[in-house]
């Protein structure tokens, strides 16, 4: 009898162990020099987006502009550079560049009068024309002062010219704004169309015909002006023409401070251009869920989730953040600074902090409304929590000033230089927390360091949820919160007014599975000694 | 009707000595049982659970289905091998170690005796093989949290081919029970065979001959039971390595069909030799 009862404890304690063993394991705490611990579990996170409210996202959140067809959309050009294609004439401080988006229209051609000087562009048809069409959208602002533009057709007999369509869009001091256009040395008002509405957009468009061909009704050296279906009726060249060759618009010398937008330029004579095309649009519409959460983000009950792989206790140099956070969608771009001089050497004897971080690999099923599949939609997807919140700072601050070395090394061609850009505070916070950001515990305490010590202005902390203030139509807040184990559990958009424009929350995690896995385990465990301990007792009976 | 119940207890009677001895059996391998069985428990508990939650850096396979097919690599490298050695090799081999294949008037039909024992074996691995099967699967719902549908039933195929295999691994060990002297020897050299010769046997033809599929060898077949749990199952089913002149191909599992036909042909042929062997040592 003793010895079964000697047994019994020793069973029993077995399974004590075995059971404070497997719970230990099942949260593994690793203590970092600052005092913050992590919880490197390996678990599956699941998410449902429980809130949509796309009226209010589009009033709030979303921005939408539109891009026309048209022979010269500037699509492509870069923003704050001249258009390509057409001959921008800068003089003094005036300028003709390309804006990202103006009143709902993206990439537009902006031209300011900033000083006494003048700005102009000239397009050279790549053939003489004896007839055809010009058309585009206009936008004018007003400076409130004396400001002039002019639109011309002209015939270019280089080094000479003519003008043979002239018009100028006048506006002075005291409000009187007024279309004309020019023949035979007079200016002459413009029959029948209207003016233009400061920050609204035109249509225009110009037919000219030279010959005899009838264009548009057109008889030899007339052109006609429709501004928004407002038909100016026929008008006279300046002089005659046999074909016209150049399309010219130019600012005012004398005057200042007044911008025109020029969008969607079509040429009737470019084959891929129709006359009227350039009515047609398609959007752009920025910042939809799905531009931050892929797949059917935008569906009420759409399920998402993520596992974690695995952790690893690393170390990394200025180079390991620049390669592995800023530039780890632009790998190529990191590869030609490494050929201009700026190598993982280079980078890291300039920069010589180290930083200690906890890295976890993870895979990422995208939302689905349906069932999630088998397979990950992004084997990729990382999570790094730096076990000091003050290196962010560090990084934040290393990585703009290595920003302001490459934009001033003239070595670097410009258009490489352009493509790096300082971060913020707010915007770093942003783009860590999209990518992941996890945190250490005690989770206030580390996301609040990592909030004063970067200086955001933009972001607070309330316990263990990190706010985001941002703008897009209108304000609105993200609101980030973090679970026990430093995961983010729950992503809250709101309006200014505190209400919920979208919701995603966590539906549980596996760590709940585990503890069920762990119960039965042990329940098991206990069935097999009592079994063995009751056929023992019997034995000896 | 009284026809029919004469038939059923007539077919009772002759069923009733392979249960008998089908029940005997289970009790005389309990122990055997019960050693893979544990074995088994901490083998999946250990791969397929402590090595991923207490060694945080080990990273989980990216799928549910690659973890699983992970998981049951060990049960077709080792435990199949193992327990159908263990289980079987005294099929025949141990009534005439034991003397009792030499009694002329038996109580009980030899053959019975022999599909009893038979039986009884085959349904303690199964329940070995079961049971891993169901820790494997029961243990990854903690990192996956899910259990797709089609998975399930790549689970469950993968199942039918395990179970397939170890039929074909007893059908040959019962083969060589049939014509070892005592079970010891048996085990042993169904081992050395299966574990080492196949292997090897199998790595000499990938060197030599790459081009040849080593179809015949049940290690080779065994892979099929892992592989046909993969989301995409591999199409070709080999991967080549080309150097410089030399293409060294690699035979990454059998196609289904070509698995299937193998393992028959193992049960089949296996089966018949030793029940050939069983009679004419009995004579």
């Amino acid at each position: 009898m003793l010895r079964i009862r000697k047994r019994t404890i020793v069973n029993i304690s077995c399974i004590i162990l075995l059971g404070i063993l497997l719970v230990d394991m099942s949260s593994v705490v690793i203590a970092a020099d600052g005092g913050y611990q992590v919880a490197l579990s390996k678990e599956t996170e699941n998410f449902a987006v429980t809130q949509y409210d796309n009226s209010e996202w589009i009033k709030t959140v979303q921005r939408t502009w539109k891009l026309y067809d048209a022979t010269y959309n500037f699509e492509n050009d870069e923003i704050g550079e001249n258009p390509m294609g057409l001959l921008i004439k800068e003089i003094g401080n005036c300028t003709a560049r390309i804006e990202e988006e103006e009143d709902g229209h993206a990439q537009v051609l902006r031209f300011s009068d900033v000083d006494e000087y003048r700005v102009d562009m000239n397009y050279y048809f790549l053939e003489n024309q004896t007839h055809g069409s010009v058309e585009f959208y206009i936008k004018y602002n007003n400076s409130g002062g004396s400001d002039k533009f002019y639109i011309e057709g002209n015939e270019v007999n280089f080094p000479t010219g003519n003008k043979r369509f002239s018009i100028v869009y006048e506006a002075n001091v005291t409000g009187v704004k007024r279309w004309q256009y020019y023949m035979n040395g007079t200016y002459y008002s413009i029959p029948n169309i209207t003016l233009l509405d400061d920050d609204d957009w035109h249509h225009m468009t110009i037919h000219f015909e030279c010959g005899n061909n009838s264009y548009q009704g057109l008889e030899a050296n007339q052109w006609e002006i429709i501004l928004d279906n407002n038909s100016s009726g026929v008008l006279k060249f300046n002089g005659t023409a046999e074909y016209l060759n150049n399309f010219y618009i130019a600012t005012n010398q004398s005057d200042t401070n007044y911008s025109y937008y020029i969008d969607a330029l079509g040429f009737s004579w470019d084959d891929e251009y129709t006359v009227g095309d350039n009515i047609n649009n398609w959007e752009i519409v920025s910042t939809l869920p799905s531009d931050w959460f892929e797949g059917e983000s935008l569906k009420i009950g759409a399920q998402a989730k993520y596992m974690t792989r695995g952790w690893v206790d690393i170390s990394w140099t200025m180079y390991d953040v620049i390669k592995s956070i800023f530039l780890q969608d632009d790998f190529l771009l990191l590869m030609v600074i490494e050929e201009l001089g700026y190598n993982e050497t280079e980078i890291n004897n300039n920069y010589t902090d180290t930083f200690q971080l906890w890295y976890g690999l993870r895979v990422f099923w995208n939302f689905t409304i349906g069932e999630i599949e088998e397979e990950p939609s992004d084997r990729g997807p990382r999570i790094f929590i730096f076990q000091n919140p003050e290196d962010y700072k560090k990084i934040l601050d290393d990585y703009n000033d290595l920003i302001g070395v490459l934009k001033n090394d003239t070595d670097i061609p410009e258009k490489i230089r352009d493509e790096f850009t300082n971060f913020t505070a707010d915007e770093f916070i942003w783009q860590l927390v999209m990518s992941g950001l996890g945190t250490a515990n005690p989770f206030d305490t580390y996301l609040t360091a990592l909030v004063n010590e970067l200086g955001c202005e933009n972001a607070t902390v309330n316990e263990n949820t990190l706010i985001m203030d941002r703008l897009g139509e209108t304000k609105y807040s993200v609101e980030v919160t973090y679970g026990t184990l430093g995961t983010q559990t729950s992503f809250v958009v709101k309006n200014e007014d505190g209400i919920t424009i979208f919701e995603v929350t966590s539906t549980g995690n596996t760590i709940l599975v585990f503890y069920v896995i762990l119960a039965i385990m042990a329940v098991g465990l206990v069935a097999l000694v009592s079994f063995i301990l009751i056929r023992k007792r019997k034995f000896s009976r | 009707m009284e026809k029919f119940e004469d038939g059923l207890k007539f077919a009772y009677l002759e069923v009733k000595p392979v249960i008998h001895t089908f029940v005997f059996e289970l009790k005389k391998q309990w122990k055997k049982f019960v050693g893979f069985l544990v074995i088994s428990v901490l083998i999946v508990v250990l791969q397929s659970f402590i090595l991923y939650i207490l060694f945080v850096d080990n990273l989980l396979p990216t799928t549910h289905s690659d973890y699983l097919s992970g998981g049951l690599i060990f049960l077709t490298s080792f435990i199949i091998l193992f327990a159908s050695c263990f289980f079987f090799a005294g099929i025949i081999c141990a009534e005439f170690s034991d003397k009792t294949g030499y009694i002329v008037f038996p109580k009980i039909n030899k053959y019975k005796l022999i599909i009893g024992k038979y039986l009884g074996n085959l349904f303690l691995e199964t329940v070995v093989i079961a049971i891993y099967y169901f820790l494997v699967g029961f243990l990854s719902y903690f990192f996956y949290d899910q259990f797709s549908g089609t998975l399930l039933i790549r689970y469950f195929i993968s199942f039918v081919f395990a179970f397939l295999y170890m039929i074909a691994m007893s059908s040959f060990v019962t083969f060589f029970s049939s014509l070892m002297r005592s079970v010891n020897v048996t085990i042993v050299s169904t081992i050395m065979i299966l574990f080492i010769g196949f292997n090897m046997a199998q790595s000499f033809l990938m060197m030599l001959a790459p081009e040849i599929e080593p179809i015949y060898f049940l290690s080779y077949i065994g892979t099929l039971i892992t592989s046909i749990l993969l989301i995409e199952f591999p199409d070709p089913n080999y991967s080549e390595i080309s150097f410089q002149n030399f293409t060294f191909r690699t035979w990454l599992t059998p196609t289904i069909e070509m698995g299937l036909l193998v393992l028959f042909l193992y049960i089949t042929i296996g089966f018949i030799l030793a029940a050939y062997l069983f009679k004419r040592r009995q004579l």
